[in-house]
């Protein structure tokens, strides 16, 4: 048995004109926390429903421990999906919402109660088992829902945008739990998002998806830190992209003048750069690459804006002691290792 | 300064009485005790007790209340199963509107229809054939009513079921149907008091020996109303009352599960 527990070969899949997936490949391996991440219409959700099996591709293969997926029928695939509306059976209470999965098994009636007891317990939902689904807030029934999901104990988990329906608070111990509960039943989990912040601090590995096509699949430190295009640059974090001209050495900004770097694209041709805005340094100057525009006060450090000759906007971060009144002039530096060319 | 008048509450009364009058003259008049229904000569119940010995109008009555229930059932059973189809479609628009189509078409349009239909096929006007043609209408109010309910319904609540091993007649019945419910109670009520005092497509269906309640009645008015007449409207209207505040009930009860 190979370490990829689910592996998606040149998948394709099209509604009508709209290119949802095009040939889309990739492999999760087993106990990841693995996100597709992208904007909405990227095609990230019809993955999810393939994998589910609520949508059928065109065409390729989904191998989970190197068999096929798509010709086992959806109710008994190893998969489970957590919907992002969670729903919830509203006219059944919590504990028969948990052990819905488990009536259609050949469990006998005790086993699945045991088996339900067990999981409300490990999820905390021990005082609301009789309750409807709308006697609960929203985070509570997050967790039936994801004690419903589980109750199976399938080999994946898919998650459908699980925090975008949860206030800030409860988000954050939701992403806790989540990761909790990941690591306490052994399972891999697939996480859909549009939201990078819930793909970085959730995911061990990140796939970013852009109109049906992966951009990239690493680690999200790796995302930030190396995106190999200017769309992950653009989606993962905040960033500055800038227009140059690459040159022998590295390229040319007309603000920032001649940098050079380790690679070189070859001379004269049109490139993007990006530098992440914790990466600039910038000195006031009576006649500098650019004019403050905004400087907001952040707690630690202060957001400037700044509109360089080329009319490009900078976003940087500075230290909040550092004197940038609004309308000065500034000059930008960096080290030529934290920039990225395109 | 002289005291306001309030237009709008005058107005209010004026509706309610222009509404409700006949009704209440109907009811008030069923109490009374004189063997001509325009002359008041005391109250009672004499006229409730002497329709239970009137043999044609008791067996018109359980006639028209079995009617009811058998309408009630297929309207359900076929309106439900419709709904459940349509909503499964993507594009639906033209056959969504010829389901609710009948509701709306005129009752008369529709019994010379459905008397052309079943003399063209041969079928003996009795029974059956009011069941049949009621059911015709009672559907498209139940598809009208159900279809509402069922695009409310997230459609990821059958696709969980699926998802949790559940095959399609689980999902059906332990999913759908019961989230349905409320609309199904309310489908049920209305088609039962819709047949139970429908009259121009009973009296163009039905054969001459199995005459239904408002049928009836129709014959008796021919002689002017007599007290029968006003007994037998106050206990129609009664039934259908009862009905819609049992519907109403259980109709909260189902919602808030």
């Amino acid at each position: 048995m190979s370490e990829d527990l689910l592996k998606v070969r040149n998948l394709t899949k099209k509604f009508g004109t709209i290119t949802a997936l095009n040939n889309v490949s990739l492999e999760i391996k087993n106990n990841e926390m693995f996100a597709l991440l992208g904007p909405s219409g990227c095609g990230k959700t019809t993955l999810l429903r393939i994998i589910a099996g609520f949508e059928y591709p065109d065409s390729g293969q989904v191998l989970i421990n190197d068999s096929d997926l798509l010709s086992i029928p959806t109710r008994t695939r190893p998969v489970n999906l957590m919907f992002q509306s969670y729903a919830l059976f509203p006219h059944m209470d919590i504990f028969s919402n948990i052990s819905y999965g488990l009536t259609n098994t050949s469990f006998t009636k005790e086993e699945i109660n045991n088996q339900t007891n067990e999981i409300i317990e490990k999820i905390g939902l021990g005082e609301h088992v009789k309750k409807k689904p709308n006697q609960l807030s929203g985070g509570q029934q997050q967790r039936v829902a994801l004690a419903r999901a589980i109750a199976r104990k399938p080999k994946i988990l898919l998650l459908d945008e699980p925090l975008s329906a949860l206030d800030k608070k409860i988000r954050q111990e939701m992403q806790v739990e989540l990761k909790r509960i990941q690591h306490e039943f052994g399972i891999t989990f697939i996480i859909v998002t549009h939201d990078q912040d819930e793909a970085i601090s959730l995911a061990n590995r990140i796939a970013v998806f852009d109109k049906g096509e992966i951009k990239q699949i690493s680690t999200p430190q790796e995302l930030y830190e190396n995106p190999t295009n200017e769309f992950v640059a653009n989606f993962i974090g905040e960033g500055n992209i800038l227009k140059a001209t690459s040159t022998n050495f590295g390229f040319e900004h007309p603000c920032l003048g001649k940098v050079n770097i380790s690679h070189s694209m070859g001379a004269g041709k049109s490139v993007t750069i990006l530098i992440r805005p914790e990466s600039i340094i910038l000195s006031p100057a009576t006649t500098g690459a650019g004019q403050i525009t905004d400087a907001v006060f952040a707690g630690a450090k202060k957001n400037i804006t700044i509109k360089l000759t080329t009319n490009e906007i900078v976003r940087v971060y500075a230290d909040k002691s550092a004197n940038l009144e609004v309308g000065s002039h500034v000059n930008l530096s960096f080290n030529p290792q934290d920039v990225r060319v395109f | 300064m002289p005291k306001k008048i309030n237009l709008s509450l005058i107005i209010t009364l004026v509706v309610l009485v222009f509404l409700y009058l006949p009704i209440m003259t109907v009811v008030g008049l069923s109490f009374n005790t004189s063997s001509n229904s325009l002359i008041w000569k005391g109250f009672g119940f004499d006229w409730y007790q002497n329709i239970w010995t009137n043999e044609p109008i008791i067996s018109s009555f359980q006639r028209t209340i079995f009617v009811a229930l058998v309408t009630t059932f297929f309207s359900l059973l076929i309106g439900t199963t419709i709904s459940i189809g349509l909503n499964k479609m993507k594009a639906g628009g033209f056959l969504r509107t010829f389901s609710t189509a009948p509701a709306i078409v005129p009752d008369l349009v529709l019994a010379i229809g459905l008397l052309t239909t079943f003399s063209t096929i041969s079928l003996s006007l009795n029974l059956r054939t009011v069941i049949i043609s009621h059911t015709v209408f009672c559907t498209a109010f139940v598809v009208a009513i159900v279809l509402a309910r069922i695009g409310l319904m997230d459609p990821s609540i059958e696709e969980a079921s699926t998802d949790l091993g559940a095959g399609p007649f689980k999902t059906l019945f332990k999913v759908t149907i019961p989230q349905l419910m409320p609309a199904l109670i309310a489908g049920a009520v209305l088609s039962f008091t819709l047949s139970m005092d429908e009259f121009v497509i009973a009296f163009f269906t039905n054969g001459p020996e199995t005459p239904t309640l408002p049928m009836v009645i129709y014959s008796m008015i021919r002689f002017g109303v007599t007290p029968e007449i006003n007994v037998l409207g106050t206990l129609l209207l009664a039934i259908s009352f009862v009905g819609v505040i049992l519907a109403q009930r259980i109709g909260k009860v189902a919602d808030s599960i």
